[in-house]
């Protein structure tokens, strides 16, 4: 019997949880060996679709190994606010697809909180295993002005 | 070798004038008032690319002047650009960022345009008639537009130099890129900084800062003297071109390799080549992609910066998928490079607007050669002329 819907609701609060603590290991150990992460946006002023970031597990563990030196300020914070809206069966046996809606909220090392941006996590979970894991998950944002942008997966 | 008090901090360096700017260039408010009427205002500006209006008809409107604008493609295929501005009460005009409309009509009464701005229909004219307001005086106002190798540029000036004699040759090493094949934009973003606009044209000029990337830091690039002897020209009103040459990451995995057969037209596979165009526009790439900067002054401390994505129009999914990878490697959003970048351009600023620095220093010279601080010299000389005074002591009488 794989995850149930309650468990997969519960896992995906668990991801979010991991990624806003900078626990990047245990956001990794969440992932299936397949796992694909990307950042999408609509231009209206292209009127196309957009690619912002695409990452497999190499590239994000890559990622996540940069971080430490990368220029900006330590302290800053960035907390994801996820509810999710949809828990449905996938196309393939043991895979549920999950849509929540995402604020991520950024907060200075001076303790200053500025909304980031908002968007939908469109998740793919295989559910059949022993616990629940990320195949895929494309962040979808609405926000298109990121300010000085972020090295930090949303 | 010691710290320096007030007297010292605020004097002038010992450096001929042409080498270091007064951080009142930036923060002042007179100052950003007359760089609009004299710079802004009186110099060609990149607009969009084409492919940005493929089909007759198609509009694009964009905030990179002081005015709303607009761009259409019209009938007879040649791109104008209008102020997106209702003559009769001012309304914004085309309010979606892009579209197709043969016929504008204004949303709050219903005046109605084509694409040459003429104004071809007033819902019950008579009381026009009997003020002698005729249609013929209610067409929409034309900025002056010209068109290089797809680029789309604007002047609000209604009689500048040619954009030819303006450019010069300035763009003659993309002719290949931009024109072999079609290209098209597949990347848009925008950032709006608190920084002078200045800094973040400075920041594509100085080349000196390349140690701030972890992803440079992390190649053997920069310990190879042959990476400092890359060419800065200077071109006449102010326009610079880095040649680039071949850079070798080495074994760097994570850096993602140029495929030579996904290469633009007229490219070498790892070449990063750059051309600040004066006063606001960079074109750069880096042999899969090109990238096209715009920076748009809102305030003395606050600026938009545009950010495009070019590739070819005719890739397959499969190559664009490669470009795009490429492009947001060190270009996008949430690349390794670009947050670095306007993180430096933002942490200068703030000195710069609080008056906590005096000068800014561009004195490196190394013959011309990539770290010489000779391209944002070569700005400042055309600043300066434009606007009638040394960027070195901005305020004088
Ligand atoms: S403002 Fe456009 S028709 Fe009146
Ligand atoms: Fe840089």
């Amino acid at each position: 019997m794989g995850a149930g819907k309650e468990e997969i609701r519960d896992f995906l609060n668990r991801v979010a949880d991991a990624l806003d603590r900078e626990a990047w290991d245990e956001f990794l150990s969440m992932c299936a060996p397949e796992f694909e992460y990307r950042v999408t946006a609509h231009s209206y002023e292209l009127d196309e679709d957009m690619i912002w970031l695409i990452h497999n597990l190499d590239g994000l563990r890559h990622l996540f190994e940069v971080l430490p030196e990368q220029l900006g300020r330590k302290g800053t914070r960035m907390l994801r606010h996820v509810s999710i809206v949809a828990i449905e069966p996938g196309e393939t046996d043991g895979r549920m697809i999950a849509t929540s809606k995402v604020i991520a909220v950024r907060t200075s090392p001076e303790g200053v909180s500025e909304l980031f941006a908002a968007g939908r996590y469109i998740d793919v979970v295989d559910a059949a295993g022993a616990a629940p894991r990320l195949i895929r998950r494309e962040t979808r944002l609405d926000t298109r002005e990121l300010g000085i942008g972020s090295h930090v997966p949303i | 070798m010691s710290s320096r008090d007030r007297a010292a901090w605020e004097r002038p360096p010992d450096l001929p004038p042409t080498h270091y700017v007064d951080t009142a260039a930036y923060s002042d408010p007179g100052i950003f008032a007359d760089e609009m009427g004299r710079i802004m205002a009186r110099c060609w500006r990149f607009a969009c690319h084409e492919s940005e209006l493929a089909d007759a008809f198609d509009f694009r409107t964009f905030d990179h002047a002081e005015v709303p604008l607009v761009a259409v493609r019209g009938g007879d295929g040649r791109v104008r650009i209008f102020y997106n501005v209702c003559p009769h009460r001012g309304a914004r005009l085309f309010s979606d960022l892009s579209g197709n409309a043969r016929l504008k009509t204004c949303f709050f009464h219903h005046w109605t345009f084509d694409w040459k701005g003429a104004c071809v229909s007033r819902p019950r004219p008579e009381p026009y008639e009997d003020a002698n307001l005729s249609a013929e005086d209610c067409g929409l106002r034309e900025v002056r537009t010209e068109t290089l190798y797809g680029l789309v540029f604007f002047n609000l000036d209604d009689d500048p130099v040619p954009l030819a004699e303006y450019l010069g040759d300035v763009l003659s090493s993309y002719e290949r890129t931009l024109t072999e094949e079609p290209v098209e934009v597949f990347h848009y973003h925008r950032a709006t900084i608190r920084a002078n606009w200045k800094q973040w044209v400075e920041s594509n000029m100085d080349h000196y800062h390349e140690w701030m990337h972890v992803m440079l830091r992390r190649t053997n690039v920069l310990t190879e003297e042959t990476f400092f002897k890359r060419r800065v020209e200077l071109h006449p009103h102010g326009h610079i071109v880095f040649r680039g040459m071949e850079i070798d990451y080495g074994d760097q995995a994570t850096i993602l390799p140029r495929e030579r057969t996904k290469l633009l037209p007229g490219l070498a596979a790892e070449t990063f080549h750059s051309t600040p165009l004066f006063p606001n526009t960079v074109l750069m790439t880096r042999g899969t992609v090109m990238r096209i900067d715009t920076t748009t002054p809102l305030t003395p401390d606050t600026s938009l910066v545009e950010f495009r994505g070019l590739g070819l129009k005719g890739d397959s999914a499969e190559d664009r998928m490669i470009r795009i990878r490429q492009h947001n490697e060190f270009w996008g959003p949430m690349s390794h490079n670009l947050p670095e970048d306007l993180f430096a351009a933002e942490q200068c600023a703030h000195a710069y607007r609080s008056g906590a620095a005096s000068y800014g220093n561009i004195c490196r010279e190394e013959n011309l050669s990539a770290q010489d601080d000779g391209g944002m010299r070569h700005f400042y000389a055309e600043w300066s002329r434009r606007m009638g005074r040394p960027a070195s002591d901005p305020l004088a009488a």
